[in-house]
Parts: C-alpha cells; sequence; structure tokens
C-alpha cells in the first residue's frame, strides 16, 4: 500500500478513574492502523472499548502506556494541532442548537474551530450544497428531520476540510434511506482522499463501508484485517439442510451449534461426524431434504469472534 | 483574535435566539423586573435605603451570579463535555471568551432594565451608568470564581445544586446585608464595593480591584490543574 499511515496505536492501555472509586481499564492492550483515503471499520460490543479507543485518539483521555501516533502528532500533547486536522462525530452527535439556522451554526463554529467566521459559513454552505439541504440554510435546526440534522452533523464535523474523519454511530435513529444517503457522503469523503474510521453497531453498513475492521473486545484489539479475512477466520462454513416438510424432531438437541433457521431448514458446522449424524436421522425418517454449503456471514463473522474470546476468557 | 470571534458569536447568537422570539423576551424581561423590584421593595423595608438603589444592588448581584454560572454553561450548553472539547482552540481562554459573550449580553440586558426602572421609572438615571461601571470588577471576579466551579465540576461531576445555591446566596447579600457590613468588607469583597459605588462611593478601592483580578488569575489556574486531571483520569464522558 503506498497511503501514508495516518493512525497508529499499538498496545494502547487506559482506564476510567474518578475520585473515590476503583480504577477501570477500558482498553487494555488495543491495536488500530489506519492509512490515508481508508475507511476502517471498528467493532466491538457494547462497553468494549470502542469510544474508549476513540477518546484516546482524539487526545480526550490520557493513554497509561501503549505508542499512538495521528497524522504524527501525539494526542495527548498535541491535542489542538491533531483537532485542527480531525473532524469528529461522538456518540452519533455534535452540537444543535434547536433555534440556530445552519448559517448561524457555521458562524459559531466557523469561530470556535479558528477557521474564522466567513469562511465557516462559505465552506458550511458548500457542504450543505452538496448532502442536498442547501435550501433549508436559514431554517431553524428545530425544523429539521432526522436525516437533515444528521446531514448537518457530518458537515459540522467536515467544517474543517479534516484529513481523518471519526464518526462513532453517526447513525443512530436514522431510517434506512437516510443511512444509505450517510453512507454514500462517507464514500465520497473517502474519495476526496480523506480516511475515515466509523464504528456502529449495524454491521451491515459496516461490511458495505469498510476497507478494513477491527474488532475490539474487552478492551483488547482480537482482529484487524479486511472483511473477507475476518469471515474466513469465522468458526468455519457452514451446511444448510432444507427439508421438503417441516419435521417434529428437534435437530438443535443434536448439538449445540445447530440452529434452526426455519421450520424447514437447519444450520450445521460442516463437521463430518455430525453430517453423518444428521444423515442417519433423516434416513430412520424418511425425510427428503437437499443441502447447500455456505459461508459464514459477517455478523456470524463477528459473533463467533467476540463469543469465541469470551470462551477462552473462560477456560 | 480567534477568541475574541468567539466571544462575539457567542453574544451575537445569543441576541439572536431572544430576537426570533420577541414576545417571549419581553414578557420575561418584564416578569423578571417585577420579581426584582418586589425584592428592592422588601429589602428597603429590611435594611432601608431607596428601592431604585436597591434594585441596582440586586442586579449586581444577579450579574455575578450570571458570571459565576456563565462559564459552566458553556461546557454544559455544548451538549456533553467531549463536544466542547472536540474543538482546537485552548479550552480556558475559550470558555472565558464564551463566558464574556454571554456577560456582555447580560451586562445590555441588565444595563437597559436599570435604566428603565430605577432610571426612568423611578428618578435615578445615574444608576445605569454606574451600574456599567462597577460591572467590570464584579466581572472579572466572577469569571474567576465560575473557572473554579467549571473545573471542579470537571473532575467531581456532581456538584448538585451549587451554582444555585450560591445564586441564592449572593441574592440573600444582596438583599440583606446593611450598608455597614458592606464598608466593613468592600476593601476585599468586590461586590460590596460595587454596592457601595452604585450607592454613591466616589471610588472603588483599589484592593477590590485586585482582589477580582487575583481571583480572576486564580481560576484559571485551578481550572488548568483539575483539567489536567479530568484528562489523565478519563472524567470526559462521565455524565
Amino acid at each position: 500500500m503506498n497511503a501514508e499511515r495516518i493512525v497508529y496505536a499499538h498496545d494502547l492501555y487506559a482506564a476510567y478513574h474518578p475520585p473515590g472509586q476503583n480504577k477501570i481499564w477500558a482498553l487494555k492492550g488495543s491495536d488500530l492502523t489506519l492509512y490515508t483515503g481508508e475507511i476502517v471499520g471498528l467493532l466491538g460490543r457494547n462497553g468494549a472499548g470502542k469510544t474508549t479507543l476513540i477518546r484516546v485518539l482524539l487526545g480526550l483521555m490520557h493513554r497509561a502506556k501503549g505508542e499512538l501516533e495521528v497524522a504524527g502528532l501525539d494526542p495527548q500533547t498535541q491535542r489542538s494541532e491533531i483537532l485542527r486536522r480531525v473532524g469528529a462525530v461522538l456518540n452519533g452527535r455534535r452540537l444543535l442548537r434547536d433555534r440556530w439556522t445552519p448559517v448561524d451554526t457555521f458562524a459559531y463554529l466557523g469561530a470556535a474551530t479558528g477557521i474564522g467566521v466567513g469562511e465557516g459559513v462559505k465552506r458550511g454552505l458548500r457542504l450543505l450544497e452538496r448532502f442536498g439541504i442547501a435550501e433549508s440554510s436559514r431554517m431553524q435546526l428545530m425544523r429539521f428531520s432526522l436525516g437533515m440534522k444528521q446531514k448537518m452533523v457530518l458537515a459540522i464535523a467536515m467544517l474543517n476540510d479534516p484529513e481523518l474523519l471519526v464518526l462513532d454511530e453517526p447513525t443512530i435513529g436514522l431510517d434506512v434511506e437516510s443511512v444509505r444517503e450517510l453512507s454514500r457522503l462517507i464514500y465520497e469523503a473517502k474519495d476526496e482522499g480523506r480516511s475515515v474510521i466509523v464504528t456502529s453497531h449495524q454491521l451491515n453498513l459496516l461490511e458495505r463501508l469498510s476497507d478494513r475492521v477491527v474488532v475490539i473486545h474487552d478492551g483488547v484489539t482480537v482482529f484487524e484485517g479486511t472483511v473477507e479475512a475476518l469471515k474466513s477466520k469465522a468458526q468455519g462454513q457452514k451446511l444448510v439442510v432444507s427439508f421438503r416438510e417441516e419435521i417434529n424432531e428437534n435437530l438443535t438437541a443434536l448439538h449445540p451449534w445447530v440452529e434452526q433457521q426455519t421450520p424447514t431448514s437447519v444450520a450445521i458446522p460442516m463437521e463430518p461426524k455430525l453430517i453423518a449424524e444428521l444423515m442417519r436421522v433423516a434416513c430412520e425418517n424418511n425425510w427428503d431434504l437437499s443441502a447447500v454449503e455456505q459461508t459464514a456471514s459477517f455478523e456470524d463473522a463477528f459473533l463467533d469472534l467476540v463469543s469465541g474470546n469470551e470462551e477462552n476468557e473462560l477456560l | 483574535m480567534n477568541y475574541f470571534s468567539f466571544a462575539w458569536m457567542t453574544f451575537r447568537n445569543r441576541l439572536l435566539e431572544e430576537y426570533r422570539y420577541p414576545l417571549q423576551a419581553i414578557v420575561n424581561l418584564l416578569v423578571f423586573s417585577g420579581f426584582v423590584f418586589l425584592i428592592a421593595s422588601g429589602s428597603s423595608v429590611i435594611i432601608g435605603g431607596d428601592a431604585a438603589v436597591n434594585f441596582t444592588r440586586v442586579f449586581l448581584a444577579f450579574f455575578l451570579g450570571v458570571g459565576l454560572t456563565s462559564i459552566m454553561q458553556t461546557l454544559v450548553d455544548k451538549g456533553s463535555l467531549e463536544e466542547f472539547y472536540l474543538y482546537p482552540l485552548k479550552s480556558a481562554p475559550m470558555l472565558l471568551a464564551a463566558g464574556a459573550g454571554r456577560l456582555l449580553e447580560s451586562i445590555l440586558t441588565m444595563a437597559f432594565l436599570v435604566y428603565l426602572v430605577p432610571g426612568w421609572l423611578l428618578g435615578h438615571p445615574d444608576l445605569a451608568w454606574r451600574f456599567l461601571a462597577a460591572t467590570p470588577l464584579v466581572g472579572f471576579f466572577a469569571m474567576g470564581l465560575g473557572m473554579v466551579i467549571a473545573g471542579l465540576s470537571l473532575v467531581y461531576r456532581k456538584l448538585g445544586q451549587l451554582p444555585q445555591i450560591l445564586m441564592l446566596l449572593l441574592l440573600a447579600l444582596a438583599v440583606g446585608v446593611p450598608d455597614s457590613v458592606l464598608a466593613f468588607s468592600k476593601g476585599w469583597f468586590p461586590l460590596a464595593a460595587a454596592v457601595l459605588y452604585t450607592r454613591g462611593a466616589a471610588v472603588i478601592p483599589w484592593s477590590a480591584w485586585a482582589v477580582s483580578l487575583a481571583v480572576f488569575a486564580l481560576g484559571i489556574v485551578l481550572f488548568a490543574v483539575l483539567e489536567k486531571q479530568m484528562f489523565a483520569r478519563g472524567l470526559i464522558s462521565q455524565e
């Protein structure tokens, strides 16, 4: 890859330590690398450490240990310089005052980001035009739909013309159409050469958008690679067995990994012993069946990875 | 320059919010003036003095209260602390700039009301000018204390009703403390010096200015120390 590295995080440790309470380690060895012009999807369950990792990247929280560089700078000591080059949306939201119009908002943020009031308004209006809501630039934000507000949020994050966009849960509360529209805008940002880190619980969105994904589990990076690589790392392939008629037998009792998909189909891991056992039961009952091989879905692969880690922990 | 621009935008957008709902703004001002007038009249019974002067005195205390809470309000208005810290400008000057923008709006509104009620209705037009002259003294003191409260709120998030309690205490000071006590404390308590000034004292003692500026500087230093704690302890996400 010719692209330059814009984010490099290695073996990061970070903890929350409110006064009078015990230290809680949220990152216990996280890694993340991002190259220019790349979209990386950050995945993990609730509380896995995704948002903490983003906070540390943006200098909003100090790390206890580990190597970290964002655009060649250290967020802990050079937060201001980094924030001039990064646009961020945290927890899916940015400042939107109901009584302000987009023009008021961009003027205020132009001053707050140091690019200047006039330049802020100019850039903001250009972004709204690109996002297809320029006609609402003088409408109070309280009249905006959720989708329009989310476009405003993205425009705010892009106001300083950032090299890196950090979008934490940008699709919260959006309908399918708005999510699709937002995906298009994120793609456009990538086409302009920006690097993007996205977190979302909508796995299909991350599957579609990401050049690479990073999976965090319990504060540790457990996977970093392409979507395809994640799928192939999943617990093997599955065999989907379909029956001509509904069967009464409880096949899930055969093995814990047999999954009833519909009343007339089950999915089983590609294990010869298990397949043989199923065939024996099918012959005994004279079931008419067909079988198709199925590779793991992105969702399966993700769940497999994080639940696998849980099992390892228990061991 | 960036910080002046930010202060100006804070001031401008606050005015715009009021301007877009003029009826609501006028009703608020009328009700607020009536409320302060009642307090001032009651104060005249308790500690004596002209209701017009006591009206101005309550406004000075209220102005100090606005200053105390304006810094923290800037943090709260951003929706979350993270939002505030996503801006590349330095946090302490940015907070002070926003606080100054808010105070400027309060000064103009309050000076107008002082001109209207004690000045025009009660026949003391000079009080508005004396009020304006005293606001920098109270303003620096208020912003210094405001920075301390904001800093404490970064680390000890659950400050509860402290700002509101302080506001009530200030109002009680304005309403219930006699001039003899104020005269005793005018050298080290800027609000006392400001109140006596509006009541006709010739000058504000230099020591009151010194205290005001010292509290302002101390507020900035304490805020920086507490902010460092917040980053190190990962407290930015605490709700």
